[in-house]
């Protein structure tokens, strides 16, 4: 055969020369082509920067008894059987050592020296391949393992092609089939997030993180603040990566800032500086009509002051939520105050708005006519700003100026229905004492009488009889009808009666008179009553008179836990207790009047 | 040294065996070392009880093939034994070949081999399993262990040409699927080693090859490429034209190793006898007559030149270059290269050993003459 065609042939061969996996395959066949092509009858290759490190690889060199093949190769290197070439061009690959018995013809070495710069081709390519492998092997354990951020890499066909645990987890990748179409399908808002994507593939580059949802199957959402990141390989190749943190946590402590920025605490409802914020931004728009309503609950200090700022606040929760329902969705309903509330109605005229009010109105008192509870009811006003020289705010200061005209007209009518109520409840908490008070009433007319009292005094004493317990309203009523003796707090609780009937008293004009006998009723001769540890004849005397016929009736009755005393052991009681809880002077009146009435 | 030969045409193999083995010990006395070819129709083990009992105790290799190589010609069927005599040490090794690991499979050999002689050179006689894959690779493996200090030569066994299965053997035993060697010292060797064929047309691309299949010529379909290039191919009748249109690969000096197509497979490659490099440049090959003959010559020459006192002479002619010329022919031109005086016995081999410098190439179609004496 012509020597150049053979050339050619081996040319080819060794230009073909390609990496078989390990370093091992190629020196393979590195001996394979030597001895082959060459006749070779030794190999030896020295890596210096192999993938696990420096390597010597022999053929043919067993029975040589060599430890060192550098040294072999430096000792043999100028004889004529020996080709020995540094593999790499500025990088230190190692180094190729063939011996060949008669030495290589020079035709033969220009072959051997392609050959030498092949190896060294597909030792550099595969060392650069190796620490790309290693260094996306680094990579993806980086991302696989990252705590906190979800990897999700899709190819040019939307097929799954990287994701980590965290993308698993974030957008419930369950099988390798996942794809592109179920991460459309749970990302809100869709529309929005395709024209991101489109985006990003049109100009190459990465959006900056955005906050978007996800909607599982299941109607889960969860918050994620992602980005959309190019992956460019080539036409038509290449890919997205998505990387997303999941800020749920973050939006909803951020939602309920929000929430809490804008919201009423107590009721849910907007609060004055979004109703505020409101008004200006309707001003600067110029939308008119629009209405404003204002209302205020009627009593509702009485109801703090005398039954409890925690009934206060039931009721204020329940007028929010009556009213929440009366408006339109556009409509804005907010708490701009400790009892005032407020409604903005855009694009609603004075006509409509009244009507809303009176709706409003008629369904915060319904609640009072429908059952036994704390009668409730509201004073409103309305104003409007028709045209847009009127600002919102004069109409909302108009619909305030008409709410306080409407409270003072209803300032009696709310107090007495109060009162009723109050009087109502006592009636209805107080029915162990069923006839109590009119014999109370009875009885202490008797002795007031006996120690002189007469007109006003008798008057007061009466009324006293019957509203003394006005104040157990407040009392809860697992206490107030407790069939087993009462711990020390809800002792502590009970005594409260006395200065919530007192403040009632003073707030009501028919009670006023005997809010102090109230407050006092509870006090002992001997300073060892309750609330002040008054004594003596610190007691207004009504007062005296009331907690005498009070023991002694309550001792002649019937109690579930007890049955009534005999009267003559009734007076034996006051008897033993005059001077100390009673007043000696009128207990010894009083054995003397029932002793004469028989 | 001495050496002497006999082969028996007898059909029992204990007879065969006791007749070859008698013959060639008469001309030696006590051998050293028996060589012992066979033909596939014998019981194999008792053709090897008997020559190891009329060897009386000789190491021994040995192996079966297509035919058996003589001085009278081919024998089809029979036996024949090579026995030497004399200053001739001799250690032998038969493994197991591993069909995925054939360097591992030459290591081991070469290591049972050195570790039973201190011999510092020599000579390896090998009979790698003509059937096995990538016997080119168990010969790297031999050579790296064994080192350019021995030399080796030998033949892929086999059988009728039915390609079925074939034997392996030493003094140890018989066996199949393995690899059987004698190391010889104290006996110089002279090597031949040719075919005569020439390529033809332009080169052909083995594009993708693995093992013993080629797939892709040129980047086509193996098949459809080489019809293309033997004219109208009946795929029936594939080996025949294999036989006579094999590829040759070229070495940087224009030295053609031969691979033998052996059968087209149904996905379009080719099947040959012997593993083919990838990526390697092939000619589709043709022979001449007469080329063939006289290359015959000329490697039997070739042998008994290097060797200043020829005393026997081993021949493994591939079955398929033997049937090419016509059994005997070949082997009468050897006869009278090598000379009436020099003792010579050979195997039919499927695939041929020897070294065209150093290292042991595996051939095809192929002829291996190894002249050995003082």
């Amino acid at each position: 055969m012509e020597t150049s065609f053979a050339e050619l042939a081996a040319l080819y061969e060794i230009a073909s020369l390609d990496f078989p996996g390990s370093e091992k395959g190629l020196f393979r066949e590195v001996v394979e082509k030597a001895s082959r092509l060459f006749g070779v009858r030794r190999v030896i290759l020295l890596l210096h920067a192999g993938v696990g490190g420096r390597a010597c690889l022999t053929w043919g060199c067993s029975r040589l008894g060599v430890d060192d093949y550098r040294a072999y190769v430096e000792q043999n290197r100028s004889l004529p059987e020996a080709y020995v070439r540094e593999l790499g061009n500025g990088v230190d690959l190692g180094l190729l050592y063939l011996e060949k018995k008669g030495g290589f013809s020079p035709r033969e070495v220009r072959l051997l020296d392609i050959f030498s710069r092949r190896l060294a081709e597909v030792l550099q390519a595969h060392y650069l391949q190796d620490r790309v492998r290693r260094a996306n092997e680094r990579f993806k354990v980086v991302v696989e393992n990252s705590p906190m951020v979800a990897v999700l890499g899709l190819d040019h066909r939307g097929k799954l092609a990287q994701w980590n645990r965290e993308a698993e987890e974030l957008f419930g990748i369950v099988k390798a089939s996942w794809g592109f179409k179920d991460l459309l399908r749970q990302v809100v808002p869709r529309d929005r997030f395709k024209e991101a994507l489109r985006e990003v593939l049109r100009t190459g580059r990465a959006s900056p993180p955005g906050e978007w949802m996800l909607q599982n199957r299941a109607g889960v959402r969860r918050w994620v603040l992602m980005s959309i990141v190019p992956v460019y390989e080539g036409a038509g190749q290449g890919g997205v990566f998505f990387m997303a943190v999941d800020i749920t946590a973050r939006k909803e402590a951020e939602e309920r800032l929000r929430y809490l920025s804008v919201r009423d605490a107590l009721t849910g409802l907007y609060n004055r500086n979004y109703f505020e914020e409101v008004m200006q931004r309707l001003d600067a728009e110029g939308q008119r009509p629009v209405s404003v309503i204002t209302f205020d609950v009627d009593g509702l200090k009485l109801v703090n002051d005398c039954l409890g700022h925690a009934e206060g606040d039931r009721l204020l929760r329940h007028v929010a939520a009556v009213a929440g329902k009366c408006f339109r969705d556009e409509d804005l309903v907010a708490r701009i105050g400790g009892d005032e509330f407020a409604v903005i109605l855009p694009g609603a005229g004075y006509a409509n708005a009244a009507r809303a009010c009176a709706r409003l109105v008629e369904a915060v008192e319904a609640r009072g006519k429908r059952g036994p509870g704390l009668p409730v009811a509201v004073s409103a006003g309305v104003g409007t700003a028709q045209a847009v020289e009127e600002s919102v705010y004069e109409a909302f200061k108009r619909a305030d100026d008409g709410m306080y005209r409407e409270k003072l007209r209803n300032t009696n009518r709310v107090a007495g229905r109060i009162l009723g109520f109050c009087m109502a409840a006592l009636q209805e908490k107080d029915f162990l004492a069923t006839g109590h008070a009119e014999r109370l009433a009875a009885l202490g007319e008797q002795l007031g009488r006996a120690v002189g009292l007469a007109g006003d005094e008798l008057d007061r004493l009466a009324l006293l009889a019957r509203v003394h317990d006005i104040g157990k309203v407040g009392v809860p009523a697992h206490i107030l009808f407790k069939p087993g003796p009462l711990t020390k707090e809800e002792r502590d609780e009970m005594k409260r009666h006395v200065e919530l009937g007192y403040r009632l008293a003073r707030s009501f004009p028919e009670l006023a008179p005997v809010a102090d006998l109230i407050l006092q009723h509870h006090e002992w001769w001997n300073g060892q009553g309750y609330p002040r540890g008054l004594k003596g004849e610190e007691i207004n005397l009504l007062s005296r008179i009331l907690a005498i016929v009070e023991a002694y009736d309550a001792m002649t009755s019937d109690r579930p836990y007890r049955k009534a005393l005999p009267h003559k052991a009734a007076i034996a009681e006051l008897q033993r207790c005059a001077g100390t809880q009673f007043d000696p002077r009128l207990v010894g009146v009083f054995v003397r009047l029932m002793r004469r009435n028989g | 040294m001495k050496a002497g030969i006999g082969y028996s045409r007898r059909r029992d193999g204990g007879e065969a065996g006791r007749e070859a083995a008698r013959q060639a010990c008469a001309q030696v006395g006590k051998p050293a070392l028996a060589f012992l070819f066979t033909t596939e129709e014998y019981d194999q083990a008792a053709v090897l009880s008997q020559v190891l009992e009329d060897t009386r105790g000789a190491r021994l290799v040995g192996a079966c093939g297509a035919g058996i190589v003589t001085p009278e010609g081919v024998l089809r069927e029979g036996v024949g034994v090579l026995a030497l005599a004399g200053e001739v040490e001799a250690a032998t090794a038969l493994v197991s070949f591993a069909p995925e690991e054939p360097e591992a499979t030459g290591r081991r050999l070469g290591e049972a081999l050195l570790s039973a002689s201190s011999a510092p050179e020599g000579t390896v006689i090998v009979f790698p399993d003509g059937l096995a894959g990538n016997i080119a690779g168990m010969l790297r493996g031999l050579y790296d262990v064994a080192g350019p200090d021995f030399k080796c030569v030998g033949g892929g066994t086999g059988d009728n040409l039915r390609f079925m299965a074939t034997c392996q053997m030493t003094e140890a035993g018989v066996a199949s699927n393995a690899v059987a060697a004698a190391l010889i010292a104290g006996c110089s060797f002279g090597l031949g080693v040719g075919h005569g064929w020439k390529p033809v047309g332009s080169p052909l691309i083995i594009t993708r090859a693995r093992d013993r299949v080629i797939y892709e010529l040129d980047e086509r379909p193996a098949t459809a490429v080489y019809a293309q290039r033997v004219g109208d191919l009946d795929v029936e009748r594939f080996p025949e034209y294999g036989m006579r249109h094999p590829l040759g690969i070229a070495d940087a000096s224009g030295r053609f190793i031969i691979r033998d197509p052996l059968l087209a497979r149904p996905d379009g490659s080719i099947q040959l006898m012997t593993e083919v490099p990838s990526r390697a440049v092939a000619y589709l090959m043709q022979y001449e007559r007469e080329e063939l003959l006289g290359v015959t010559q000329e490697v039997a020459a070739a042998a008994k030149g290097q060797v200043r006192k020829p005393r026997f002479a081993l021949a493994f002619h591939c079955v398929s270059r033997s049937l090419l010329l016509g059994y005997g022919v070949g082997e009468r031109i050897i006869r009278e290269a090598l000379g009436e005086s020099v003792p010579f016995l050979g195997l039919l081999t499927f695939g041929e050993v020897a070294p065209y410098d150093d290292a042991p190439l595996f051939h095809n179609k192929t002829l291996v003459v190894a002249v050995g004496g003082e």
